[in-house]
């Protein structure tokens, strides 16, 4: 019993994780139809915030993740001002291969003026303990993620349903031009878009460092990686989807590991790639998707 | 001259693509008889990148599907013949628990070239039915996969790939000159693909997916068509590569050299085969020249510092710069022919030349 | 209140809109009125700045030149986009108080909202269904009512009567009546010349993207001038 809880908690925190960050890829694509490669680095914009700070000597582990989450808010809002800005109108192609290439700028700009090398970073490490929930072991950490991802989504359909800032983009996704024709800006509402992302990865970020407990320049390629998965799997632009696809690759994953030999564990990644081929052969547009071509939506 | 630039139908493709060859084979004979050989190294690792370019743009620049996983064709390539062509007493040091009898198996190069390219043409066909079938950003992600998934393999599977450490033996014979008519062919090819009428549909769709299906295009095929062309000339630049080198290690075919040769890709401009050489010479040289930088040279004097991710840092702002400024690349739509014809015919008193 | 001058509208090869002037004067409801493809959602696109156009559109006296589509707004002109538009996967209410977001407090897009519940009863009744699975002439209804929530001076309406039955568009252009008869000012594109000529002060017939017929609405509409515009005559 105790066994199979501790599974599931491991794949629903897994699953947290992968649902954040692709939920902050379905809010860009969903608006501006861009695919951005380098949301991986938000997330590595985030951890190395926190090892400046760890540098500089504040070590609060609660002030550290606050600024992380910043900074990487800031980052992402900085990204669309900088690169994605003037792509706004391009095709999609050209959006991505502008993602990539910040993403590209970002990492060898940490391995230039930081180091090519993985460096430690244990100021979250005190998450790592493990916890007595009525009588059941559990790790803080992964109940902090669970925890933690439930409620920013939460928040987050509230922002969406409430606000007229959350209702304009839930509008955009659909028609950006007749949300601007009610007077909103489309430069804000793109903002807000890019800085929810960030919040979500520089929260992801925290959770992420917390449990590698080192940095290094292409820690975020392999998560967001990840969370494009997910996104595909639940259908791309689908807020839900993202959210969806998130769980069931994280469930997906610990399942295999189970299921696989020892000796071949290795070979997991190659699995549930191959798994996600074959759902995506039978759902092209993915789970919660709709049937969509080019031409259906709106500029 | 004027001539040959009036053809049409095959023969124009063919010399549109011998023309795009043109500028390679002068530096490559330059380089043969005035360069030291460490130059003539470069030269030969610079016409594997072209090859792999190619590749890549048959399905990329035509499809404009972005590729994450054209250089799986190219390490397979690789790992094929490798497998194939390399003594059994090499073997029975590298990989002595192989499957199938392949660790006492030597064949001739030229067998084993054939096989490795039925081997790759049977992979390539069967990811190709699932990636042609997925439209729009499915399909990107879905090359991801693959990506993921094969290099797991090599990495994953000691017995037959060697795993994490460099494969070495392979017999070593090629030389610049046999590269370089590879590289010819390829360009032609290449260049015949992009010209033919499942080249110019499958662009069409790429423009406008629905207007190409309603006039009855079967996209799925073309870019079955294209991917598979693809992945074949993919997997001779691995094969080029490795019976040059002798050795090879999954690690670098993996994500930085499919961004470095996407990177190539866009500079050039992907919807042309001369894009391909361009982008790549231009990306080839200035990352060599930054290469001596990022080890900390002595200059004017001055003991500069090792700067690891300078020649990284370089590509990702060519990258973004080439988006937002010049989104089509260096040749946008034109092929080089078609820039010499333009010339041509603006030449005053030349107007009327044409037979 | 809205003047056009020497209005030229282009995508890439096509001219959709040459050397088209007209004006709008406060109070005043204008008919723009041709054929399909003579360049008349164009001609509003480029008042909107949503479309690129090539010569003068002042409002107020106020050169658009250089504003975007959202300072326009924020100057007090409303676009009833052609096929409505409406937020499908919004509620009606959603529509109404996105079309208010300028509205600064609760109060004063509680109060737009009634008055626009006040306009079209029917719209309270739904104003909890998503849009998306409205009728034709409900969505309409929205689409006019979400753009009079920001309260604009200058409503202008592309193609109320599209794909709607006689009765609905009857009652439609009742709705524009009654705006019209509280002074809003109006610029309407119609290919249902008639109804619109009921309502119009003036009117234009557009063809090929220029002005191929202008006079009053009632003059219009009783000569048979228009139909020979039409026609492309
Ligand atoms: N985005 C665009 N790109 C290219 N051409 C366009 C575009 N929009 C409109 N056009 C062309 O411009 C011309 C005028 O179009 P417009 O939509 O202004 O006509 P319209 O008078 O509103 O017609 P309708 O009554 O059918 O709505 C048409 O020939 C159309 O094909
Ligand atoms: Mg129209």
């Amino acid at each position: 019993m105790d066994y199979a809880l501790q599974q599931f908690l491991n794949a629903a925190s897994f699953g947290a994780e992968y649902a954040l960050i692709a939920l902050g890829l379905a809010i860009v694509f969903s608006l501006m139809g861009l695919v951005n490669f380098a949301h991986g680095e938000i997330i590595a914009i985030a951890s190395y915030a926190a090892f400046f700070l760890i540098l500089v000597g504040i070590d609060n582990p609660a002030v550290v993740a606050l600024v992380a989450i910043a900074a990487s808010v800031l980052g992402a809002i900085l990204f669309e001002r900088v690169a994605f800005r003037p792509v706004r109108h391009a095709p999609v192609a050209t959006g991505l291969l502008t993602a990539f290439g910040v993403s590209i700028v970002v990492q060898n700009a940490f391995l230039l003026f930081v180091s090519p090398r993985p460096r430690p970073l244990p100021v979250f490490g005190g998450l790592n303990r493990t916890v007595e929930l009525g009588g059941l072991k559990v790790q803080l950490l992964q109940l902090l993620e669970i925890g933690v991802t439930l409620a920013a989504i939460s928040a987050l359909l509230v922002f969406l349903r409430r606000s007229t800032l959350g209702l304009a983009m839930r509008a955009a996704a659909r028609d950006f031009n007749t949300v601007r024709l009610m007077g909103l800006r489309a430069n804000r509402v793109i903002a807000t878009a890019f800085a929810i992302s960030g919040l979500l990865a520089g929260i992801a970020a925290v959770f992420i460092v917390a449990r590698r407990g080192s940095i290094e320049p292409d820690m975020g390629f392999m998560p967001v990686l990840k969370a494009f998965v997910a996104c595909v799997i639940g259908g791309f632009g689908s807020l839900g989807g993202a959210v969806l696809g998130g769980f069931v690759l994280g469930f997906v994953e610990v399942g295999i590991l189970l299921v696989l030999p020892q000796s071949m564990g290795g070979l997991k990644d190659a699995v549930v790639f191959s798994l996600i081929a074959l759902l995506l052969v039978a759902r092209p547009q993915g789970i919660l998707g709709s049937r969509v071509e080019l031409g259906d939506k709106e500029r | 001259m004027t001539r040959l630039l009036a053809l049409d139908g095959w023969r124009r493709s063919v010399i549109g693509g011998l023309i795009a060859a043109l500028p390679v084979v002068g530096v490559c004979v330059l380089v043969l008889l005035f360069a030291p050989a460490y130059v003539e190294r470069l030269a030969y690792a610079g016409l594997v990148a072209i090859v792999v370019v190619a590749g890549l743009q048959v399905f990329t620049g035509n499809a404009l599907i972005v590729n994450f996983g054209h250089t799986v064709w190219v390490a397979l390539g690789a790992y094929f013949v490798a497998i194939l062509t390399t003594p059994p007493a090499m073997k029975a040091l590298i990989i002595p628990d192989a499957p199938w009898g392949l660790a006492t198996l030597q064949l001739h190069p030229l067998p084993a070239v054939v096989i490795a390219l039925f081997a790759v043409l049977a992979l390539a066909t069967l990811t190709g039915l699932v990636i042609s079938r997925v439209s729009g950003i499915g399909a990107d992600i879905l090359t991801l996969c693959l990506q993921i998934i094969v290099h797991s393999v090599l990495i994953h599977w000691t017995d037959l790939f060697k795993g994490n450490t460099a494969f070495f033996g392979v017999p070593q014979f090629m030389t610049l000159p046999w590269a370089l008519l590879i590289v010819t062919v390829v360009l032609v090819l290449a260049r015949l693909f992009r010209d033919s009428p499942w080249g110019v549909q499958l662009r069409a769709s790429s423009e406008n997916l629905l207007a190409a299906r309603s006039m009855g295009v079967n996209v799925a095929r073309r870019r079955l068509a294209a991917w598979v062309l693809g992945a074949l000339i993919s997997a001779t630049a691995g094969m080029m590569y490795v019976f040059f080198i002798g050795t090879i290690s999954a690690k670098s075919f993996y994500f930085s050299y499919v961004f470095l040769t996407i990177a190539m890709l866009i500079l050039g401009g992907m919807r042309t085969v001369s894009g391909v050489v361009v982008g790549t010479a231009i990306i080839q040289i200035g990352i060599e020249l930054i290469r001596m930088l990022e080890n900390g040279p002595v200059m004017l004097g001055l003991q500069l510092p090792q700067m690891f991710g300078l020649s990284g840092l370089v590509l990702g702002v060519v990258i973004v710069l080439c988006m937002v400024l010049r989104p089509s690349g260096v040749m946008g739509t034109r092929e080089f022919d078609d820039l010499l014809r333009m010339w041509l015919a603006r030449r005053p008193g030349r107007n009327g030349d044409r037979p | 209140m809205l003047e056009i001058d020497c209005l030229t509208v282009r995508y890439g090869p096509i001219t959709a809109v040459r050397d088209l002037s007209l004006g709008v004067k406060s109070g005043e409801a204008v008919a723009l009125l041709g054929p399909n493809g003579a360049g008349k959602s164009s001609t509003l696109l480029a008042i909107m700045g949503l479309a690129a156009g090539m010569g003068r559109i002042a409002f107020d006296g106020r050169n658009l030149t250089g504003l975007s589509t959202e300072d326009r707004v924020r100057l007090g002109i409303a676009l009833v986009p052609e096929g409505r538009r409406v937020f499908a996967n919004l509620t009606v209410a959603e529509n109404l108080t996105l079309g208010g977001a300028l509205l600064s407090g609760r109060a004063a897009r509680d109060a737009a909202t009634d008055q626009v519940f006040v306009l079209f009863p029917k719209l309270a009744e739904r104003r909890a269904q998503v849009a998306g699975t409205l009728s034709g002439g409900e969505q309409q209804m929205l689409a006019i009512g979400r753009a009079l929530m920001a309260g604009p001076r200058l409503l202008i309406l592309d193609e109320p009567s599209l794909g709607l039955a006689p009765l609905i568009v009857a009652q439609i252009f009742d709705r524009i009546a009654a705006l019209k008869a509280s002074g809003l000012t109006l610029l309407i594109v119609e290919q249902n010349a008639t109804q619109a000529l009921r309502v119009a002060d003036r009117a234009f017939v557009l063809a090929n993207g220029q002005i191929a017929l202008a006079g009053n609405a009632a003059d219009l509409l009783a000569t048979g001038n228009l139909a020979a515009a039409y026609l492309g005559a």
